[in-house]
């Protein structure tokens, strides 16, 4: 049986406690700190910016890819790919759907930059290669319709959501080459995971 | 003028507050999160550095390990307590899961000699810094900000008797470092 540890502070005691200060004085840098690792993570967005500055994967993929690195696919015969936006021709394997999950979240400009080289890297070689279809960038929150539950219901803040934050559409021989495509992406090195599901031809 | 009563002043303080986070869970306000910020991290930082036994660099990245988590989790904050007691209760979780020998509520042995020599005098903020860091969080939670032994036991997931039992061991360690018969703050 645990024995009554009870004691009580004296009255100088009580007093000595009561003097003590309850706010400090963080470093005036710190605030600017705490800021800067919020937005980064797409967590805070500056007044006046019209998006959110971003810094997890899918950012690194949205400035990759509106920086017009990505190419699209090469054609077998070597003619100039088209480019992002324009009409894809019919690929020529089957088609596969990369879903990145998680993913590094750079606490710096120099570490996003970073990333956007690597992935941007990633992807130039897959357009060169003629595996490249496409790629998007999945915007914040979002919606879940759950009729099975009985209810539609609009909920960005459900969990999961913020894990999913691009995908990538590749062509592939087979499930194997889709593998090691997916394998080679960066995106598992930094923590990320990636779903691959082949797409139904029609 | 009628000047505002303290009361008005809490319920004014109290609305703006809620507008704040309201305004950081909708839609990621930075100005919002700066007000919120101000508020609390004067506070917090105090604590984060007295968890850590005073080290600096620790307690600026516990401040800013909490302000994410919190940002994050702000959806599921209900006010069932009050903000500060939410963000404290966040930045001991960080603390804890750092491992950074903050919370090891385990009995020490008592030191073999005497932690000071005669005549010494330790301020108090420098005895609880001096403490292991499982009497010293405890002490800190109860003695200086004033939570009971089952919020103390709810944040640090133990009973509120064992929070008890290392607040009497805290105190008592805590007394053999100050000179005998005199408790006081540093003066300034």
């Amino acid at each position: 049986m645990m024995p009554d540890r009870e004691d009580s502070l004296t009255p100088s005691e009580r007093e000595a406690f009561a003097r003590l200060p309850r706010a400090g004085t963080p470093p005036a840098e710190l605030e600017e700190r705490v800021v800067r690792a919020l937005a980064t993570r797409g967590l805070l967005r500056a007044q006046g910016r019209r998006f959110a500055r971003a810094a997890t994967l899918a950012g690194a993929l949205a400035a990759v890819m509106i920086a017009g690195v990505v190419v699209g696919r090469v054609s077998a015969t070597g003619a100039a790919a088209p480019s992002p936006g324009a009409a894809v021709p019919a690929p020529e394997g089957k088609l596969y759907v990369l879903l990145l999950l998680g993913g590094p979240t750079p606490a710096s400009e120099a570490e996003e930059a970073a990333l956007v080289r690597e992935y941007g890297g990633w992807a130039r070689s897959l357009g060169e290669s003629g595996r490249y279809v496409t790629g998007k960038k999945l915007g914040e929150g979002g919606h879940l319709l759950d009729a099975a539950a009985g209810n539609v219901r609009a909920d960005p803040d459900l969990a999961g959501f913020d894990a999913l934050g691009g995908y990538f559409v590749i062509e592939a021989e087979d499930d194997a080459e889709a593998i090691r495509v997916a394998e080679s992406c960066p995106h598992l090195r930094h923590g990320g995971r990636i779903v691959l599901r082949p797409i139904q031809p029609t | 003028m009628t000047a505002i009563s303290s009361e008005e002043r809490w319920k004014q303080e109290a609305t703006e507050e809620r507008a704040w986070v309201e305004a950081v869970r909708r839609s990621g306000d930075e100005d919002a999160f700066r007000a919120l910020y101000r508020q609390h991290t004067p506070a917090l930082y105090l604590f984060a550095l007295r968890l850590t036994g005073g080290r600096a660099s620790d307690a600026e990245d516990l401040v800013q390990e909490t302000w994410i988590r919190a940002v994050r989790a702000l959806s599921r904050f209900q006010w069932r307590s009050s903000l500060r007691t939410w963000l404290s209760a966040i930045l001991v979780n960080c603390s804890r899961e750092w491992g950074r020998g903050l919370l090891d509520v385990t009995d020490a042995p008592e030191p073999a000699v005497a932690a000071r020599e005669e005549g010494d005098t330790i301020d108090l903020e420098r005895a609880i810094a001096r403490l292991p860091g499982g009497y010293r969080t405890v002490l800190i939670l109860h003695d200086v900000e004033g939570y009971t032994h089952a919020e103390i036991g709810g944040m640090l997931g133990i009973e509120a008797g064992t929070s008890k039992s290392q607040l009497f061991h805290a105190r008592r360690r805590l007394r053999a470092l100050l000179a005998p018969g005199r408790l006081h703050t540093e003066p300034g």
